[in-house]
């Protein structure tokens, strides 16, 4: 978790804020306006500054999603909650959902997250190489589970299996909730 | 036939304090076995036969020709069995092999580069700028020249049809963070300047020998 937040985490902070004075104005200065960024990455000028923007823009808002949608000891899923009714709806079961959701985790080649999004009115589970943030893909993020190896490696070595079955009991439900509902 | 875990050429300590022995243990029982595990698997499934008979190497120079169902398993396990089985070979214990280049690898660097001290820079620049998971090489090109290259995940410069520029690796450095994240962490421009204390450049001038007469890295790659 330290070297996690400290040094990854800060790294791509630090990145992102070194490039983007670089960039015409106006100045991005908040989430929203990196995501609107991230949105138009193709028509970004120069495009010499489209590659840094993308790895180090994704790497914080993708960090900073990731470390919200976690608490000690995990929150649950409200039952009447528009998440939790939509999941039923869509997947059948929350089983059913966590299934699918950690083998795209345990699958996931190289780097990269797995996500929930939110895509039009459906939920979909996602592998987004590296640090593609899903604004890349006009799809809302809802849950972020970070699969790099360095998210794991200092304590699982290479039995991430191991740690995708205990990363899904810190998730905190009620905060994934208001990122489904857009409240967050 | 299957593909066997070849052996590690020096006890897993041997490139110790630039590689540590945990790392170098896990790397090769654990990653480099899944990538052999998993291509067996693809050889034994229902379009292994489009790999029977070729050797690893030609594995790598062969993909877009496979069916299309396997070429994405072929080039991550595959890929990733050759790229480790060259790996370990392209280190030894620091004074027990040149850990410069001589001869005509030597002559070919400085011609290509100018110097060692230029091709490690290049090297070193593109190893530390794969973002992601990959590898960074030193290849011979189709016009004979050396060229620097990264490839992303478990691609390598043999893959024709998948990577931008293709070539025979002679030397190359794994930059997955399993590679090197025990003992530095997120420091991989220190893992970077380490590797070159371990790198066999006997063993590189013969994988540059090789290529040069249109053959491969010379390295075993065992059957069950």
């Amino acid at each position: 978790m330290r070297a996690h937040h400290d040094a990854h985490f800060a790294s791509y902070v630090s990145k992102l804020n070194a490039a983007l004075p670089a960039l015409p104005a106006p100045p991005v200065r908040d989430d929203h306006a990196l995501k609107r960024l991230l949105r138009r990455l193709p028509h970004v000028q120069p495009p010499a500054l489209r590659a840094q923007i993308r790895n180090n823009g994704g790497g914080y808002l993708n960090h900073k999603h990731f470390f919200s949608c976690m608490t000690p000891g995990g929150a649950p899923l409200p039952p009447q909650s528009a998440l939790a009714q939509r999941i039923h709806s869509q997947f059948g079961s929350f089983h059913t959902f966590e299934t699918l959701f950690l083998d795209a985790a345990r699958t996931l080649f190289g780097s990269g997250f797995v996500w929930l999004v939110r895509d039009a009115q459906q939920l979909r589970i996602v592998q987004y190489a590296n640090q593609d943030n899903p604004a890349l893909h006009g799809t809302v993020p809802v849950l972020a589970c970070d699969c790099w190896e360095h998210a794991w490696y200092y304590q699982y070595g290479p039995n991430k299996a191991a740690y995708f079955a205990e990363w899904w009991k810190l998730i905190d439900w009620p905060a994934v909730c208001r990122y489904y509902e857009g409240k967050a | 036939m299957n593909f066997a875990l070849p052996a590690l050429p020096y006890a897993y300590d041997a490139l110790e304090p630039y590689v540590d022995a945990t790392t170098m243990n896990i790397h090769h029982t654990k990653h480099h076995q899944t990538y052999v595990s998993n291509i067996n698997k693809v050889l034994d499934g229902p379009h292994g036969s489009a790999l029977k008979g070729l050797s690893l190497a030609a594995i790598q120079a062969n993909i877009p020709s496979l069916p299309e169902s396997i070429r994405t398993p072929v080039i991550n396990s595959g890929g990733g069995h050759y790229n480790h089985a060259m790996f370990w070979t392209l280190m030894a214990k620091p004074g027990s092999a040149n850990v410069t280049p001589m001869g005509s690898v030597k002559a070919k660097i400085d011609g290509d580069f100018g110097s060692f001290d230029q091709m490690k820079t290049q090297f070193n620049a593109a190893a530390a700028a794969r973002f992601g998971s990959g590898w960074a090489w030193l290849s011979v090109g189709s016009d004979g020249k050396l060229f620097i290259s990264s490839t992303a995940n478990q691609e390598n410069p043999l893959m024709k049809g998948v990577v931008a520029q293709s070539g025979t690796p002679i030397l190359g450095l794994d930059v997955w963070e399993h590679a090197y994240y025990l003992k530095y962490q997120n420091r991989r421009p220190e893992y970077i300047a380490a590797f070159w204390n371990v790198v066999n450049w006997d063993q590189v001038a013969v994988n540059y020998d090789s290529a040069t007469a249109g053959n491969t890295a010379v390295f075993d790659t065992p059957v069950a």
